[in-house]
């Protein structure tokens, strides 16, 4: 911390409410305490490194310059994206596991809608007849546990996601399930994703 | 870098010219690179963050009004890039908790970030961690947060406290009270 800036800090703690000394000793403790990390902070980018960005950058430039204005468009798209223990899978593979969430979050919405509009359109009869009930009780909680399960994993960040990447691409959602038809958005849905997972979320016995 | 060199190096950077990004790069790269090591706690990250950093700067340079406000808006900007980061990494995170497979890449990539974002399970990788470092990772995130902005950026508390919409007082008494908690981490563990 310069003299500049331990006079503001005195002056601000000033204005909320602190005495003088007590202003003071605080920005001098501040700032000493940053003169002790500064000499222990050592951490400097690699010249190699450095060097390497400059030439991207006046690369980039230079091609910017070709076309008359830096361009977000123009900017390269990446083959494949960098993992951090340095091995790379590729770019489509990503968008397949976007494309598998949209298809998640759709198929989750449509069994959900679905579900709440057999509830509206079907007034509940009421409790089950107490045979039912007494024989068959786990069929009960195998269907709540069932018709619950998917509507759970809902993320909102996921929607934001999806959203971002529609308005992005011009998703048409029909070209994305079929239209109107449960089985073949099953099919495509189970085929897109690939997973065990999916598959069961698709058809609870596990084939979809 | 003095305000009118500062001033004419960012008309030049508006006008495209390599030379003047250049300076910019070797004047705030390595403290951008401290910034964002300290809060990623990875090499590889903080290089790539930088690498991002630049390119974006690129873009943006044309925008940017300079009214002798550079600094913050700079590390307005990789603050920003740091709180996405982290966005990112909850994501993953949670569509790992919801179902990814082992042999799925998504799950590898979290373990590991994860691993690198540890410092505990990257001193048993062998990696150099310093004790800066470890002893950062012992503070609460927002504190450690305002005290890399305001250390590495070197721009005023007010400004720190605007850009995270906090008090004046609160970021001056986190700083306050963060630093000397580090200060007493790394006097100990060096004694």
């Amino acid at each position: 911390m310069n003299r500049k800036s331990e006079k503001e800090v005195i002056e601000q703690l000033k204005q909320l409410g602190a005495s003088e000394p007590d202003a003071e000793q605080t920005a001098r403790e501040i700032c000493e305490t940053e003169h002790f990390l500064r000499r222990q902070d050592s951490i400097e980018p690699s010249p190699a490194f450095m060097q390497r960005l400059e030439s991207q950058l006046r690369e980039k430039l230079a091609g910017a310059s070709g076309s008359g204005h830096t361009d977000k468009q123009s900017m390269p798209t990446p083959a494949f994206v960098g993992r951090r223990d340095g091995a790379k899978f590729p770019v489509w593979l990503k968008r397949v596991g976007s494309v598998a969430a949209a298809a998640a979050i759709v198929f989750i919405a449509i069994i959900a809608f679905r579900g709440n509009q057999k509830e509206s359109t079907h007034p509940s009869p009421g409790p089950p007849p107490p045979k039912y009930v007494m024989d068959t009780p786990e069929l009960w909680e195998l269907e709540l546990v069932e018709f619950e399960e998917p509507v759970l994993q809902v993320d909102d960040l996921v929607i934001s996601e999806v959203l971002e990447l529609w308005t992005e691409a011009d998703w048409d959602i029909e070209n994305l399930f079929g239209k109107e038809n449960d089985d073949e958005a099953a099919r495509n849905f189970a085929s897109m994703v690939g997973s065990r997972d999916a598959r069961k979320l698709v058809s609870p016995g596990g084939a979809a | 870098m003095e305000s009118e060199a500062l001033t004419e190096t960012i008309r030049q950077c508006q006008q495209g010219q390599g030379d003047a990004f250049a300076r910019l790069l070797h004047e705030y790269g390595p403290r951008l690179f401290g910034y964002f090591i300290r809060t990623t706690g990875s090499t590889t990250e903080a290089e790539d963050l930088l690498q991002d950093m630049f390119l974006k700067l690129l873009e943006r340079i044309e925008d940017y009004r300079h009214e002798g406000r550079f600094e913050p808006w700079l590390f307005r900007i990789a603050a920003n890039m740091i709180r996405d980061r982290g966005r990112k990494l909850q994501r993953q995170s949670r569509s790992l908790a919801t179902g990814a497979e082992p042999g799925n890449p998504l799950h590898r990539t979290v373990d590991s970030t994860d691993e690198r974002a540890d410092p505990g399970r990257r001193l048993e990788l062998g990696e150099d961690i310093d004790l800066m470092q470890k002893a950062l990772w012992k503070l609460p995130e927002l504190d450690r947060e305002i005290i890399l902005l305001r250390f590495y950026s070197g721009v005023s508390f007010k400004d720190i406290a605007d850009q995270l919409q906090i008090p004046v007082g609160t970021a001056i008494a986190k700083v306050h009270r963060g630093l000397k908690k580090l200060k007493k981490i790394m006097t100990e563990n060096e004694s």
